[in-house]
C-alpha cells in the first residue's frame, strides 16, 4: 500500500487536514519532522502550509536547508511526486525544484478567499484526473502568493507545459495569472491555493479532491 | 581575527513591496509631500572569525547569495567590513 510523507516543519499548519483529505481519498499518510532523512518508505511527498521557520528571512528560504531537504531533492529528480501546497510551494522555489520565487502580493493585502482556477495542463501530478479548460475553486490564504519569474523562464514555463492552473480573476498580482506550476517532468508541482481546504462536499465544496486524487493516482509507479 | 560585516537585502526594482508602499503613504500624510519612493529591505550584521579581511568579505558574500537573499526577488550589498574587538 503506497503511503505519503507530509512534512512537518516547525510552523506547519495545515498537515492534519491534508492528512485528512488523503484519508478521505483512502490514502495512507504519515507526518515526517523536517529534522529526519529517510524517506524510502514512502511513494509521494507533500509540503503543506504554514509558516516553516515562522517565515523568517523569507518563507521557506530557512526551511530550505533542513535536513528533510536533500532527501526531498533526491526524491523529486527521481521522479517521485512532490507536492508543495501554499508554503509548500514557496520552499520548492527557495529549495530551487521549482524556477521563480513567490513574492508579496500586489497590494497591501493578506488574502483569504475561494478563487476560481482553470486546469491549463494534465501533465502533472496534481491534474491527471482533471482536463484541460476544467474549472475549480479552491481557497487560497497567503500573503506571499504572487508568482513571479523572469521572462525566458516563462516562456519556458509554457513551452514546456509547465503551468498548472491559472486563476481565473488574478488576486495577487501572479505573472500570467499562474496559481500552480510543476518542474519539467511534472512530478513536482508547486500550488497557491489549498486543495486539502476544499475536500468535502459536506463543507461546500470538494473540488479539492479531483486534486489530491490525481496526486494519489500518481503514487502507483510509473503512473506519470 | 574578529570581523564585523553589515549586509544589505534590497527588493529588485520591479518587485512588489507592499511594505515600503505602505510607510510612503505614511510618509506623505505626514507632509512630507517630496518624497516619491520609499523601498522596505533588511539589514543584517554578521560578527565572524576570518583570516584576514578578504576571507572574510568572501565568506560573508557567499551566505548573503546562498541564504539572506533570494536573487529572484533581492539584491545584497556587503558593506561595513570591519575588524572587530568585540
Amino acid at each position: 500500500m503506497s503511503k505519503v510523507g507530509i512534512v512537518v516543519f516547525p510552523g506547519t499548519n495545515c498537515e492534519h487536514d491534508v492528512a485528512r483529505a488523503l484519508a478521505n481519498l483512502g490514502v495512507q499518510s504519515e507526518l515526517v519532522w523536517h529534522g529526519d532523512s529517510d524517506l524510502s518508505s514512502y511513494s509521494g511527498v507533500i509540503i503543506p502550509g504554514g509558516f516553516a521557520h515562522g517565515d523568517y528571512l523569507r518563507p521557506g528560504a530557512i526551511a530550505r536547508f533542513s535536513k528533510i531537504m536533500s532527501e526531498i531533492i533526491s526524491c523529486a529528480n527521481s521522479g517521485v511526486p512532490v507536492l508543495g501546497i501554499c508554503n509548500g510551494f514557496q520552499v520548492l522555489t527557495e529549495a530551487g525544484l521549482l524556477p521563480g520565487a513567490l513574492q508579496k502580493n500586489s497590494g497591501l493585502r493578506f488574502i483569504c478567499q475561494p478563487e476560481a482556477l482553470e486546469v491549463v495542463t494534465t501533465r502533472s501530478i496534481t491534474t491527471s484526473q482533471l482536463s484541460p479548460g476544467d474549472r475549480i475553486t479552491l481557497p487560497i490564504n497567503h500573503f506571499e502568493g504572487n508568482y513571479t519569474c523572469d521572462s525566458q523562464t516563462l516562456n519556458l514555463l509554457i513551452d514546456n507545459d509547465q503551468i498548472v492552473m491559472r486563476y481565473i480573476d488574478n488576486p495577487n498580482g501572479s505573472i500570467d495569472n499562474i496559481a500552480a506550476i510543476s518542474n519539467k517532468g511534472g512530478n513536482v508541482v508547486g500550488m497557491m491555493p489549498h486543495p486539502e481546504r476544499a475536500s468535502s462536499a459536506l463543507l461546500g465544496n470538494s473540488d479539492g479532491l479531483k486534486v489530491l486524487a490525481s496526486f494519489a493516482a500518481s503514487l502507483v509507479v510509473g503512473a506519470l | 581575527m574578529k570581523y564585523e560585516a553589515v549586509v544589505e537585502v534590497l527588493l529588485k526594482d520591479g518587485v512588489s513591496d507592499p511594505e515600503g508602499v505602505a510607510i510612503l503613504d505614511a510618509v506623505v500624510s505626514l507632509g512630507y509631500g517630496s518624497v516619491s519612493k520609499v523601498a522596505s529591505g533588511k539589514l543584517f550584521r554578521l560578527l565572524l572569525q576570518a583570516e584576514d579581511e578578504n576571507s572574510a568579505a568572501d565568506v560573508v558574500s557567499e551566505i548573503a547569495e546562498r541564504l539572506l537573499s533570494n536573487p529572484v526577488l533581492e539584491d545584497f550589498r556587503v558593506r561595513d567590513l570591519v575588524s572587530s574587538n568585540s
